[in-house]
């Protein structure tokens, strides 16, 4: 990282032209997407009979056009209200010094995370839990049961928000000692499970920069080492001082960056296309913004709140193809499902989000994410690895097998995407001592998994 | 097509491309034209924002263009609200809502949403942005003369927030001029009960439906059972 290029940056902030957060999202946002969709000929390529696209060119179209924008509109700092721009060198130059591989973890629990293509036969990597909130009094037993799975190849916890039962209140001093307890539980749940020198993301809890700032590669807390600091936007194309003090605080002790932000379907880019475009700029401008070594970044339907219906699924997959078959970057996938646990439409909402963000070439993806994040514990290890079988299995498959899946799995859930089964929580469909999953919940996803298998996923023998 | 008709048309269609100057104006010209202020705004204004609402659901236009309706609606009622009979105002306007994301939280998406709708819905929407401090929505609220204080947030170390809100209510002695909505992506009613809350919304549409059954069947607040849509849930703790 270099010092001066991080107060360059900042000095954007504070110097950069003058516009408001409601004139940034009515206005601009809005008339810039829209523009550069018109150029490039892309409105009304959405393919709601294919939801997962198979169009080289087509990605490849997405990909100018988002590489345009992200010179073109920049991003918004939240706190000056000031667009921070950068030219096309620029974003260039932080898309060529970004990595195409890294090596994370230590000891036995090393993994090595490599640039993926769009049908890649290598396995992405598996990242878990993303955040999903749970309570503190099984926060390490049911975290140590999901990592026990050796198909899980890094840890993002569960978000607490108690601190030895008191709430951890967002942006007080609770919120900073909650970055460590984090830690500490972390690495309580990581021995538990027999991997030690699992690498994490963190830290997960940190709703504001407190949290980050208390744990965050300081004595005791998470390693700068083996973990990777999560620098989540505030909005579309924005950011603000929080985000980057944690940006900050990750380069001051060698931390990793990953960025991380929702584009909605319905909201300030608009229609499907409009929000793959904008996750594309959002990935490549932050990339320099932050100096950052992983692109995150979601589409998600402001309809739903989740990223499982036709819509998604393409808007998701055309972004991840424009971005990994013109860059070498280690782009991510999130999989944000809205039906909850035991029941059939949430393993077939995660499964569809696993094998998109695998043909697609995902390098790695987070996962799960049950009842658009709403209820807590609703979180156990049957989907944890359920995920993680289906995304090792599915390195080899294409684009055009994984479309006909689809053709035939989302009819089956995407009428109830605004009124989804909310299922049951981890206490009511898992033995609370092992988490071992209840017979119900057991046969629901077997019966799941055959009607996969019988689908064409390449599913081996059941867990 | 007489000139009454005409006006209200444009009107309606000022509002579903967002134009706040030209609602403004053409509020002002109905006035001018001798038609009543209430008609201007049920079969004009509203009409156009149901139209808006409409094509925002099949996704035809989005969130921006949402807004800036909900904009004109707004300046339009600046321009016609003055000229309403006092026992025809509770006919124009739901009555006020103060809004905004709390302390800690600076997603503003889904308040947003629900402002506009709000305003859609024929409320008059006072929105105070995003990471705003208990007391703030309170003296608003009393400014404005509000009826219901309406909370979001994004997520759960900042939903504490909610509850700090309803207990500044309480500790002030103003918890029963208020009904207090809450909603968030990790809001579920069972919070709402929890800490003392009157109404809650899953999404913009149900946080609406819920905010005008507040206002136009229930009781005095603070209320025994949570106001959801579809039905009620008994307050705990």
């Amino acid at each position: 990282m270099s010092v001066d290029r991080i107060l360059e940056i900042l000095d954007k902030t504070r110097k950069g032209p003058v516009c408001t957060t409601k004139a940034w999202e009515t206005e601009v946002i809005p008339a810039k997407v829209s523009k550069k969709l018109k150029q490039h000929r892309l409105q009304g390529t959405f393919t709601p009979d294919d939801p997962i696209c198979s169009d080289d060119v087509l990605a490849d179209q997405f990909f100018n056009a988002g590489f345009e924008l992200a010179a073109d509109i920049g991003f918004l700092c939240q706190d000056t209200e000031r667009i921070v721009h950068f030219n096309r060198q620029e974003i260039k130059k932080a898309i060529t010094r970004a990595p195409g591989e890294l090596t994370f973890g230590k000891g036995k629990d090393t993994v090595v995370m490599k640039h993926r293509k769009p049908d890649d036969r290598n396995p992405m990597l598996t990242v878990s839990t993303l955040g999903q909130q749970i309570s503190e009094d099984i926060w390490v037993p049911l975290m140590a049961a999901v990592i026990k799975n050796r198909q899980i190849d890094m840890f993002m916890g569960g978000s607490i928000v108690t601190i030895k039962g008191r709430k951890a209140l967002a942006g007080t001093p609770y919120e900073t000692l909650l970055g460590m307890y984090q830690a500490q539980l972390t690495r309580e749940a990581l021995r538990r499970a027999g991997r030690p020198g699992m690498a994490t993301w963190a830290v997960v809890s940190s709703t504001t920069e407190y949290g980050q700032l208390g744990g965050f590669g300081v004595r005791g807390g998470f390693d700068a080492d083996n973990s990777v600091a999560i620098c989540l936007n505030p909005g579309e194309l924005m950011t603000n001082y929080r985000v980057l003090h944690k940006v900050v605080q990750a380069h001051n002790c060698g931390g990793k960056i990953h960025t991380g932000h929702v584009s909605l379907i319905g909201g300030y880019a608009g229609s499907p296309e409009g929000a793959a475009l904008a996750t594309i700029a959002n990935s490549l401008l932050f990339l320099e913004g932050y100096q950052a070594e992983l692109a995150g970044g979601v589409v998600v339907d402001i309809r739903y709140g989740g990223n499982s219906g036709r819509e998604a699924l393409w808007a998701n997959g055309v972004a991840l193809q424009a971005i990994t078959q013109n860059t070498q970057l280690l782009k991510s996938s999130v999989f944000d499902a809205v039906a909850g646990p035991c029941t059939e439409m949430y393993l077939y909402e995660l499964a569809l989000g696993a094998l998109n963000a695998s043909v697609c070439g995902a390098a790695w993806a987070s996962f799960p994410r049950s009842g658009g994040g709403r209820y807590s514990d609703r979180l156990t290890p049957l989907e944890c690895a359920f995920c993680a079988e289906i995304i090792k299995c599915a390195a080899g498959m294409t684009r055009k097998q994984v479309n006909a899946i689809a053709k035939a799995i989302v009819p089956k859930y995407e009428r109830m995407l605004t009124d989804p089964p909310a299922g049951k929580s981890v206490r009511e469909c898992c033995d609370p001592e092992s988490f071992k999953p209840t017979g119900e919940w057991r046969a629901i996803y077997l019966k799941v998994r055959q009607a996969l298998m019988e689908l064409g996923v390449p599913l081996q023998r059941p867990l | 097509m007489d000139k009454k008709e005409a006006l209200l048309k444009k009107l309606a269609r000022a509002i579903i491309s967002g134009h706040k100057q030209a609602a403004a104006e053409i509020s002002e010209k109905s006035l001018k034209a001798g038609i009543d202020p209430l008609e201007t705004i049920q079969r004009g204004a509203s009409k156009g924002l149901k139209a808006l609402g409409r094509k925002y659901e099949r996704l035809e236009v989005f969130l921006p263009e949402l807004i800036k309706g909900g904009d004109a609606m707004k300046a339009c009622m600046a321009v016609l609200l003055p000229h309403i009979k006092p026992k025809q105002k509770h006919e124009a306007s739901l009555g006020k809502v103060v809004i905004g994301t709390v302390s800690g939280d600076v997603h503003d998406i889904g308040k947003n949403l629900v402002a506009t709708m709000l305003a859609i819905s024929g409320f008059e929407v006072y929105d105070l942005g995003v990471d705003i401090p208990a007391k703030e929505f309170v003296l608003k609220a009393e400014a404005v003369e509000a009826r219901v204080i309406a909370l979001s947030a994004l997520l759960v170390t900042t939903a504490y927030y909610q509850e700090e809100v309803i207990n500044y209510l309480k500790d002030t002695g103003l918890r029963e001029k208020y009904y207090v909505v809450i909603g968030g992506a990790p809001i579920t009613p069972e919070w709402a009960s929890q800490i003392g809350a009157d109404g809650y919304g899953r999404n913009a549409v149900e946080a609406t439906r819920v905010i005008k059954r507040l206002v136009t069947e229930s009781a005095a607040p603070p209320l025994a059972r949570v106001v959801v849509a579809g039905h009620n849930s008994s307050k705990g703790g």
